[in-house]
């Protein structure tokens, strides 16, 4: 389903209002993890040791990535994270891990599996993990978990920022396009891509001419322009690979809650932002490419 | 918003390994009474820990087809049970369907665990992405005729107390009228046990169960699993005014913060700890000498239990000589996801019931975790304040704050 692009109007000043300060999306195919769990220089932090990803799933790999990407595309290296938040929405996480760790739980019982298994593949892996990573000391909590995660992860991070009391938040969405089917060793199929998208939000300024993501989740404050559907994983991503997308600003895509309301993204000016992302080789090689465009996501 | 706007709790539903009734689990908590049993339903003879805290079977809803909910996955069951019961506790019942009623859940690995279970039956939902994708808390909506948004929140033990935040700002933003709020696990399966066994996390007390769970006791020697799931309804003070309806309690304030230190070892750091604390309590506007109870997250683990006795120490100062501590996990066992409502209830009973509920297996404190307890015996005490702490995985620090109304 498209999202439905419209000239924003006074309705679209109810909600709760985040700037997106920064933003980054990518796709990482199989081949691509191994360089990929090298661990970035994820800002001002110590560096992270060489085993720091070593037992994370591929969507935390992706999400800690996605997040490298807009610390250093929009030059964030010197932000104190320290009291910033962090929502993760996974979709689907640990199911070619649980695979695998139900094989060789048949095969050799308890003590086959990995004690790293609950702890990364729990729905709070990768905003736990990328809490670590930035040294944030705010709230971090994973939600969603399937094909609504996107939407789930917007509204519970507008939520957080909208009593005042966190600085900024990282938003980290991630999935498989397609969807995973196991293999027995639990590694992805090479027709499989994680994407992850990031975007660090902090609450409106008044005057603001950055990107704007807008949540109202009120069923009777649902504008007439919204498709009556959520956001999957792709059409999330391609809207915030476009961002900004022009030159005034004022341009808004809008998808429909869960249980009425709506998501608003509104492009800002093109000037109040850095040149857009470049840097994705440094962190994972040739390989790798903007999720630009993609859209092969099974559709829910 | 109505940042100001008192949200109450006049609605409780739960299934735990204490009861599956408010009034039930309030015998058993405060009755000092161990949910903690020999593992049943899957061999346990190959596993390090073959002790839990069991739910034995939820009951159906009355009014649901017996043999429909029978075929449904525990988890699944936890959920309608308690939402319904919650619905029904507080006279939400009948009107759920004609008003704006929200829905957030702490569920910590639900995909895991369905998949899980779905496998252990011969299904094939693993291995079958298109199969079977609705997530439970949009079937709860579904099931239940809810029409107002839903969330699922994990941040491993903490996210009950996540849930219950959100839910309160839901309603002060107004996007709700009501909203349904708790957690629920299922987690005492195979692969459950084993992987936190191999983590060297649970108590080995095999040939005692009812004596495994030892919060604060120098003979502690890790946790012990339990699983259910507790939800809460969740309305402003006015509604629930206008409506006559019974309160539970106020949901004062929360706080958060994360260890940014490792996913499953406490920070040696207390300072993020505390910082929730006195999130919490700056959020419900009360100080340290406000308290008069503290649910504690203390598992049962050697470094955990000293790690919290730190951060009270730190956040109380010298009140902390005449707070009462306790954890009832030494009861309930550590349900995991579902700990923190869990224990939000035991802070119910506490208010309503006047009287501490004990921490039992308490026989000789860790004289590093010092601290004011109730051991073995409920206390009589009037609890205006309480306060529940809950830390997790990933790095979670929680707390939550409840006031009598």
């Amino acid at each position: 389903v498209e999202p439905i692009k419209y000239r924003s109007g006074p309705l679209s000043q109810t909600g709760i209002c985040c700037d997106i300060l920064a933003h980054s999306s990518l796709c990482l195919t199989a081949a691509m993890f191994p360089s990929a769990r090298r661990p970035p220089d994820a800002g001002g932090s110590a560096q992270l040791p060489p085993n720091f990803l070593k037992h994370a799933d591929e969507q935390t790999v992706a999400g800690l990535a996605a997040v490298g990407h807009a610390i250093a595309d929009f030059a964030l290296a010197r932000v104190p994270f320290r009291d910033w938040g962090i929502v993760a929405a996974p979709c689907f996480l640990g199911r070619a891990t649980l695979a695998r760790a139900l094989e060789e739980f048949a095969r050799e019982g308890p003590w086959g599996l990995s004690p790293h298994f609950i702890p990364h593949r729990s729905q709070h892996a990768v905003s736990g993990t990328i809490s670590l990573a930035l040294k944030i000391h705010g709230p971090n909590f994973g939600t969603g978990g399937g094909p609504t995660s996107v939407g789930e992860g917007l509204m519970a991070a507008a939520v957080l920022l909208s009593d005042h009391r966190l600085p900024g938040l990282w938003l980290v969405l991630t999935g498989w396009d397609p969807e995973l089917i196991p293999n027995k060793d639990g590694t992805p199929s090479s027709g499989n891509a994680c994407m992850a998208v990031a975007l660090a939000l902090t609450g409106h300024r008044p005057g603001s001419s950055k990107p704007r993501l807008r949540v109202a989740a009120a069923p009777d404050s649902e504008p007439a322009h919204c498709k009556p559907a959520e956001p999957t994983l792709a059409d999330f991503t391609r809207v915030v690979s476009q961002l900004p997308f022009s030159q005034g600003g004022g341009i808004a895509v809008a998808w429909r809650c869960s249980g009425g309301g709506w998501i608003e993204i509104r492009s800002g000016h093109r000037e109040s932002l850095l040149p857009k992302p470049h840097s994705l080789q440094r962190l994972t090689g040739k390989t790798a490419a903007h999720c630009q465009g993609a859209g092969t996501e099974r559709k829910q | 918003v109505n940042r100001g706007m008192p949200i109450w709790i006049t609605g409780v539903g739960a299934v735990t390994p204490l009861g599956d009734s408010y009034q039930s689990i309030a015998g058993s908590l405060l009755g000092g009474r161990s949910g903690v049993r020999q593992v049943s339903g899957f061999d346990v003879s190959q596993h390090p820990s073959q002790i839990a805290a069991q739910v034995s079977r939820v009951p159906c809803p009355s009014g649901w087809d017996e043999t429909e909910f029978s075929k449904l996955q525990k988890l699944e069951q936890m959920i309608l049970w308690g939402c319904v019961a919650a619905l029904q506790d507080s006279g939400w019942w009948e009107a759920r369907a004609q008003t704006r009623l929200g829905i957030v859940l702490g569920l910590g690995a639900e995909w895991l665990t369905v998949w899980d279970e779905d496998t252990a039956g011969g299904g094939s939902r693993l291995h079958t992405p298109e199969q079977g994708t609705e997530p439970l808390v949009r079937i709860a909506c579904r099931k239940l005729q809810l029409s107002g948004p839903s969330l699922s929140i994990a941040a491993a033990c903490a996210s009950g107390n996540y849930a219950l935040a959100q839910a309160r700002r839901w309603l002060e933003l107004g996007w709700v009228d009501a909203c349904l709020a708790g957690a629920c696990d299922a987690s005492v399966k195979p692969m459950g046990l084993a992987g936190f066994g191999n983590l060297r996390a649970l108590s080995r007390r095999n040939h005692e169960p009812q004596a495994a769970s030892r919060p604060f006791d120098r003979g502690r020697d890790g946790f012990v699993m339990g699983e259910g799931g507790v939800v809460f309804l969740l309305e402003p003070a006015q509604s629930a005014r206008q409506r006559q309806a019974h309160v539970y309690a106020e949901v004062a304030g929360c706080g958060a913060s994360s260890d940014a230190h490792h996913m499953v070892i406490p920070s040696p750091d207390s300072e993020p700890a505390i910082a929730a604390m006195r999130s919490a309590f700056a959020d419900a506007q009360v100080e340290p000498d406000h308290v008069d109870y503290v649910n504690a997250h203390a598992t049962g683990t050697p470094v955990g239990d000293i790690a919290e006795t730190r951060v009270l120490e730190a956040v109380f100062g010298p009140h902390l000589r005449s707070v009462p501590v306790s954890s009832t996990k030494s009861m309930t066992g550590h349900c995991l996801t579902a700990a923190a409502a869990v224990e939000a209830l035991a802070c119910l009973v506490a208010m309503e019931h006047r009287a501490i509920p004990p921490t039992i297996n308490l026989d000789d404190p860790d004289p590093q975790c010092n601290l004011c307890h109730v051991p073995n015996q409920a206390r009589p005490h009037v609890v205006r304040v309480a306060v529940s702490n809950s830390f997790g995985f990933g790095g979670s620090n929680t707390c939550l704050v409840l006031k009598t109304v």
